[in-house]
């Protein structure tokens, strides 16, 4: 497919169109999130957002700006590769 | 006085290498896309480290956070470092950022001023491709191409990164004694490695071709503008010059041996954190003798090795070397690969009008594209590891750099001629 010109530019132009949209999608994402994305619930550093789930002792429920309420589970295998503890800010999973 | 290309020397399509480049960066950016998008609809979490795309906390961090540290030059409260944190930049940058971060809209102008700077580039690849012969259109696509789906590029606006300014004089300098104008290219890369240490390195362009003259203009460059900055810092210069150092060493205390960021930190020394994680060591207390020893291998290398190799090879190496020895190297330093990259484009170019070929040019197109795309699916128990990959493909191009020689540039373009 490299060596015909036409199947080459034939893969190629679709591609990058396709690409040129996904990460137009990617940033019209963000622009609605923004910071508080509720997909980047890996890495939400301030729990003072979040409440316990009552009878849970894994499970939180955060308020996300622009999102509205969501809610997360610590990843209870989750080790933090800097002392190899436990680390529940790094790794929390949002519950869909 | 150059002679234009005749008809028969005009290139109409795109060599085979560089296709294999265009189509696998497709392939492998779309790839990362999708992953990341169908991550997003199952609610799935980010993996650890992960920096693709935006992250709390991620988007213009490198830029933002000097905001009121900047708001207090010109008192004491810039020097102290207990209020606004580090600076942990040499000195000229200082005056770099307090230029931005004091005119209004200053994210928006950085960015501007970021993107301007890459298209400039871009538009000189085009240009280079032109004028080896390559027609317009696949001159537009390829590096429209490269441009569009480069992750260091996208990595380094979402960052804010100032590296984007060390590319722009790296690139100008490298590329300048790729052409064989050696003056200019020692007074660039010698305004880069005052921005940031590592282009140094170019200067080992000099040696082997005894452009002793250009090899100290490089290094008078360096000393002056880091002079004239610290002096423009005040109060004087030796005490501007001590408060730098604070803010250069802070660097190796907090980050060098730092893991935090293994997810985008390409450098052999994550290679080796990450193979070591499980035992827990004191990476703090290894960034000095890693340092050192790193050091001593690259001299050696220079010396016993690249010293002898045709110009291709040694700015290929080069560019490798500079991009990871540093014992922490994030992603947006990457784009310190491209006039390297660039230079191959020439040369597959040139290798195609003489009907010749350049050794092991594909694979390292196939590398380039694995370097250059996002990577966004290697990740292994919640933990990314694109990084490492780009690492290995960076040292089997280093091999590859360091075993095969490639053609010297033709005549027409290449001023600086081969070794003595």
């Amino acid at each position: 497919m490299v060596h015909s010109e036409k199947t080459f530019y034939r893969i190629l132009l679709p591609g990058l169109v396709l690409c040129l949209a996904l990460y137009a999608e990617e940033t019209v994402h963000f622009l609605h999130y923004g910071w508080n994305s509720p997909d980047n619930d890996a890495w939400i550093s301030d729990l003072s957002k979040c409440q316990r789930v009552p009878g849970s002792s894994t499970d939180l429920e955060c308020q996300i700006k622009g999102y509205g309420l969501a809610r997360y589970r610590y990843r209870q295998d989750a080790k933090d590769p800097r002392n190899n503890m436990p680390n529940h800010i790094f790794f929390v999973d949002r519950i869909p | 006085m150059q002679r234009p290309f005749t008809q028969q020397e005009k290139v109409t399509e795109i060599p085979y290498a560089l296709k294999v480049f265009l189509l696998l960066s497709v392939g492998l950016t779309a790839l990362s896309f999708v992953y990341t998008v169908i991550c997003r609809r199952m609610g799935l979490g980010l993996p650890y480290s992960f920096p693709y795309y935006y992250v709390p906390g991620s988007m213009f961090s490198d830029f933002l956070p000097f905001l009121d540290k900047f708001r207090a030059w010109g008192t004491p409260a810039f020097f102290d470092n207990t209020i606004h944190g580090y600076f942990m930049y040499p000195a000229p940058l200082v005056h770099v950022f307090r230029f931005f971060l004091g005119i209004p809209h200053q994210r928006t102008y950085f960015i501007l001023t970021l993107l301007a700077v890459s298209a400039s580039l871009a538009l000189a690849f085009m240009q280079a491709l032109r004028k080896q012969g390559l027609a317009t259109m696949p001159s537009v696509l390829f590096a429209g191409s490269a441009a569009l789906l480069s992750y260091p590029l996208i990595f380094e606006v979402q960052r804010c990164n100032i590296e984007f300014l060390v590319w722009l004089a790296s690139a100008i300098g490298v590329w300048c004694f790729f052409t064989g104008r050696t003056t200019t290219s020692a007074a660039f890369i010698g305004l880069a490695a005052s921005l940031k240490l590592y282009p140094f390195i170019f200067l080992g362009l000099f040696l082997p071709r005894r452009r002793y003259g250009g090899f100290l203009l490089g290094i008078t460059a360096i000393v002056t503008v880091t002079l004239l900055s610290l002096h423009w810092i005040g109060p004087t210069t030796a005490a501007a010059a001590r408060w730098n150092g604070e803010q250069m060493a802070a660097f190796s205390k907090y980050y060098a041996g730092g893991v935090m960021n293994l997810g985008y930190d390409h450098s052999f020394f994550g290679l080796v954190k990450v193979a070591t994680l499980r035992w827990h060591p004191d990476y703090f207390a290894w960034a000095r003798p890693y340092s050192i020893a790193v050091a001593i291998l690259c001299v050696a290398l220079y010396f016993l090795r690249m010293w002898r190799l045709p110009l291709p090879n040694q700015i290929l190496a080069l560019s490798i070397l500079s991009v990871t020895i540093a014992p922490v190297s994030y992603d947006y330093t990457l784009l310190n690969l491209y006039p390297a990259f660039a230079m191959l484009a020439v040369l597959a170019l040139q290798a195609q009008r003489r009907a010749s070929r350049v050794t092991h040019l594909t694979a390292y197109m196939v590398l380039f594209a694995l370097i250059f795309t996002p990577q966004s699916y290697i990740i292994v128990h919640a933990v990314r590891y694109g990084a490492q990959l780009r690492a290995i493909c960076l040292i089997v191009m280093l091999v590859l750099a360091l075993a095969t020689p490639m053609p010297e540039l033709e005549p027409r373009d290449a001023a600086v001629g081969p070794n003595p």
